[in-house]
């Protein structure tokens, strides 16, 4: 048991070594080796031995070698990602590298060179081993140049040539190996054959690259000259390895077929230059239309994508001028924009006097009554040249969103570039596009200003709701109710008491001018010097001509405050009261209403004396049952659908007929009153009532 | 539905503005724009014509407020004319009687300016 357990884990792991040492085996980097080994091997064990099975069997070796070296270069491309042009550079670069090379050995080798002829037929080791050396640079060339032929073939590509470029390598390899055959028989004409044919399969494929299409205008011009100067270099290292003796006649001792490899690669280098150029030369007169469209497309682009990026109209308006100036390439580029009161803004990336914004809005309100909808050209001849560039049309595009007119661009163009229909066409998208954007941004300013003022709407109720008393105060012999109802925009309207010893209250109504947080805000500021003052000074006239010189100080000038403000002395009924700017006392006693309106201007109206010297105070002493009702111009000024106003009439009547009510009803009866009144119309202002009534001394 | 228009027109010197509609806190700032551009023109004589007015709210009221000292120190003044009762008694109210002018027309208004400068 125990013994076969052991032999067990030890076959697998024997086999775990054999997997590993297989997977390592075919990995690219040991096979790549272990080939060039093996090559080597059967050359120096059969060292010059002229045997056919054995130099057909290295040349087969060489096949792979260059394959996996041919892939790897690809590979490598993968990652380092040059571009075309680059390519073709260093295409020339190994070309001449490879010149050089060959030009040095030559010049080095020159004194064992001299006899060639009689070291072929008897080579010795030392030019083995030269041969062996120059074989491998040449495959080296070869890999190189065939790797950069494959990824320019496949760049692109849309079409399948795997097929095209399959056969050409192997007529390549027949035509190679072909030249082992040539002691047997005239093996030339398999040779050119197959060579001959492998160049038609090349010239297919490269008539069906596609890479150049999308080159730019310059990038072709660019590829030309390179194709030119690799065109030079190929026919002069033909021209000298043309002559009689060279690196090349070393080449066979060790390979024979590398060197007719070599030949066929340099057809290829001759070839594709030539035909790049073809191609590139019949395209060349579609490619500006071609770059031109390309640019359309991508501007645009380029514009709805900033459409939802960019928050300020002026930037905005920046990048549509500048998405038009690169697509008509106008440098007079405007745009106006019609605002709601129908007035144009102009703007432009081109600095310029607001007096030809005023002349092109002329223009536009002369020229646009008529149609509104479609591009229209205007001749512009004497209106407008700037410096060395003359403006003789104008293009005028309708910015149109559902429908409607928001604004115009305006292209300035001199004869030379008159847009065609297909620049029309252009030119409306462009328009509809901006459109969009400008009406986006309309929308989306307006809903985050929306956002923001209800946020500060929210503040403000927050800051009106504490300031405001939460519970009604019971005073002995008064009867005390008040109602506060907010408007959604908060409207100012404040009520308040303040107990000032144990007989005496303070009462305020008041409505600060203004609504939201401003208002909010100065509620907070009346209530603290209301508050304070009460403290220190008895009679309300005392108490508003002081809160007026503190109001003054800190109110904006078109901000006011209308106050009553009023004592009572709870065991007396003595009441005493004066107005600034505010809305009448109403007084009922024995079912008769009075409106009481001592003089009085709202705080922060006047700064000087005229405040003072116009205030009046009342006093009153109160009988059992008087009611009095204090309120903000919310009451009277409460509207409905037919847009009519409840008015100072009806609630002197509801108070009139609320003799022996208590407070709490004749506020409710108001409500109830001003709630049918206004049925379904949404109230705009504060709705504030405090109603007091006099009980009487109890004894 | 809450509609506010005004018109601007000019006799000689004297700038008279007509309000239309209701003006309110939403409205206000074109009044406000109008005598703001009288203003930065140098131009201090204002008449404000109420006769299409139906409403005007506090902040209506303020931007009077907000230039009157302004033109009065150059010796311009802001004056009220045609005003229908109702808002009448909404100026009145609040004071405004005791500060600005009030006319029944607006030739009245202009005459006032015209004998002032003599």
């Amino acid at each position: 048991m125990n013994f076969q357990t052991v032999t067990g884990k030890e076959s697998l792991k024997m086999f775990e070594l054999a997997l590993k040492l297989k997977k390592s085996l075919f990995s690219f980097r040991y096979n790549f080796i272990f080939l060039i080994i093996l090559f080597l091997l059967l050359k120096i064990t059969f060292l010059f031995k002229e045997n056919f099975v054995i130099s057909f069997t290295g040349d087969l070796i060489l096949i792979p070698i260059v394959y996996s070296f041919v892939k790897y270069l690809i590979r490598l491309q993968e990652k380092k990602k040059f571009s075309q042009i680059q390519l073709l550079l260093g295409f020339i670069k190994f070309e001449i590298f490879f010149i050089l090379f060959s030009e040095t050995s030559l010049y080095i080798l020159s004194p064992i060179l001299k006899d060639l002829k009689g070291l072929l037929v008897k080579p010795t080791i030392f030019i083995g081993l030269i041969s062996g050396f120059y074989t491998f640079v040449y495959l080296l060339f070869i890999s190189i140049i065939l790797a950069i032929l494959t990824i320019l073939f496949f760049t692109r590509q849309k079409k399948n040539i795997e097929r095209y470029y399959k056969t050409t390598i192997f007529l390549l390899i027949l035509g190679s190996l072909s030249s082992h055959f040539q002691k047997y028989f005239d093996a030339s004409f398999l040779e050119y054959t197959f060579g001959s044919l492998s160049v038609v399969f090349f010239i297919l494929m490269s008539y069906l690259n596609k890479w150049v299409i999308y080159l730019s205008r310059k990038e072709k011009i660019k590829v030309i000259i390179i194709c030119n100067i690799l065109l030079a270099i190929v026919i002069y290292s033909m021209i000298k390895s043309g002559d009689d003796t060279g690196i090349n006649d070393l080449i066979p001792i060790f390979s024979n077929a590398t060197l007719t490899a070599y030949k066929f690669i340099y057809a290829f280098a001759f070839v594709y230059p030539i035909i790049l150029q073809i191609l590139i030369i019949f395209q060349l007169p579609v490619t500006e239309v071609i770059e031109k469209k390309t640019s359309e497309v991508e501007s645009l682009q380029n514009l709805s994508q900033m459409i939802s990026k960019v928050l300020d109209i002026e930037e905005l308006v920046s990048i549509i001028i500048q998405t038009i100036e690169r697509i008509t390439s106008s440098r007079d580029v405007f745009i106006c924009l019609i605002d709601e009161k129908s007035n144009c803004k102009f703007y432009s990336n081109i600095s310029e006097s607001r007096n030809l914004f005023d002349r092109l809005s002329q223009l536009l309100t002369s020229k646009l009554n008529q149609s509104n909808e479609k591009i229209l050209e205007i001749d512009v001849n004497e209106f407008y040249s700037e410096e060395n560039r003359k403006i003789e049309k104008l293009i005028i595009i309708p910015l149109l969103y559902n429908q409607k007119l928001i604004g115009y661009i305006l292209i300035g163009k001199d004869r030379a570039s008159i847009p065609d229909e297909d620049d029309l066409n252009t030119l409306k998208s462009i328009g509809e596009y901006s459109a969009i954007a400008i009406q986006n941004h309309h929308l989306l300013q307006k809903s985050i200003e929306k956002e923001r003022l209800e946020k500060e709407l929210e503040v403000a109720r927050e800051v009106q709701k504490k300031l405001i008393p939460d519970k009604t105060p019971s005073i002995k012999n008064l009867d005390i109710a008040f109602s506060f109802i907010p408007a959604f925009e908060v409207g100012g309207d404040y009520i308040d008491y303040f107990q000032l010893d144990e007989e005496n209250f303070g009462f305020i109504v008041a409505d600060v001018s203004g609504k939201g947080i401003s208002a909010a805000f100065y509620m907070a500021e009346v209530k603290g010097i209301f508050e304070s003052l009460s403290k220190i000074l008895t009679n309300p006239k005392d108490i508003l001509i002081q809160a007026n010189k503190i109001l003054c100080k800190s109110l904006d000038r078109k901000s006011f405050v209308s106050v009553v403000y009023a004592t009572i002395n709870s065991k007396t009924g003595e009441i005493k009261f004066a107005r600034a700017g505010h809305c009448p006392v109403l007084f009922l006693r024995n079912s008769e209403v009075i409106e009481l309106l001592p003089s009085g201007i709202a705080i922060g109206l006047d700064h000087s004396k005229l405040f003072e010297n116009n205030l009046e105070e009342i006093s009153l002493q109160l009988q059992t049952n008087d009611l009095l009702v204090f309120y903000t111009d919310g009451v009277t000024e409460a509207r409905n659908q037919q847009l009519g106003e409840f008015g100072t009439e009806r609630l002197n009547e509801i108070v009139k007929q609320s003799m022996n009510k208590s407070s709490q009803a004749v506020i409710q009866k108001i409500i109830e009153e001003l709630t049918v009144f206004s049925k379904d119309y949404p109230q705009h202002d504060d709705i504030t009532l405090l109603a007091i009534k006099y009980l009487g001394e109890k004894k | 539905m809450n509609e506010f228009n005004l018109n601007h027109k000019s006799i000689e010197d004297i700038n008279i503005i007509e309000l239309k509609g209701y003006l309110d806190a939403h409205t206000a700032p074109k009044l406000e724009n109008a005598i703001s551009n009288l203003v930065n023109s140098n131009q201090y004589k204002i008449v404000v014509n109420f006769s299409e007015l139906d409403y005007i709210s506090s902040a209506g009221l303020g931007v009077f407020m907000a230039f009157i000292e302004t033109v009065r120190n150059n010796g311009g003044d802001i004056k009220f004319s045609a005003m229908n009762e109702k808002i009448y008694k909404i100026f009145d109210l609040i004071g405004f009687p005791k500060i600005y002018e009030f006319y029944k027309s607006d030739e009245e208004a202009i005459q006032r300016f015209k004998s002032s400068e003599k």
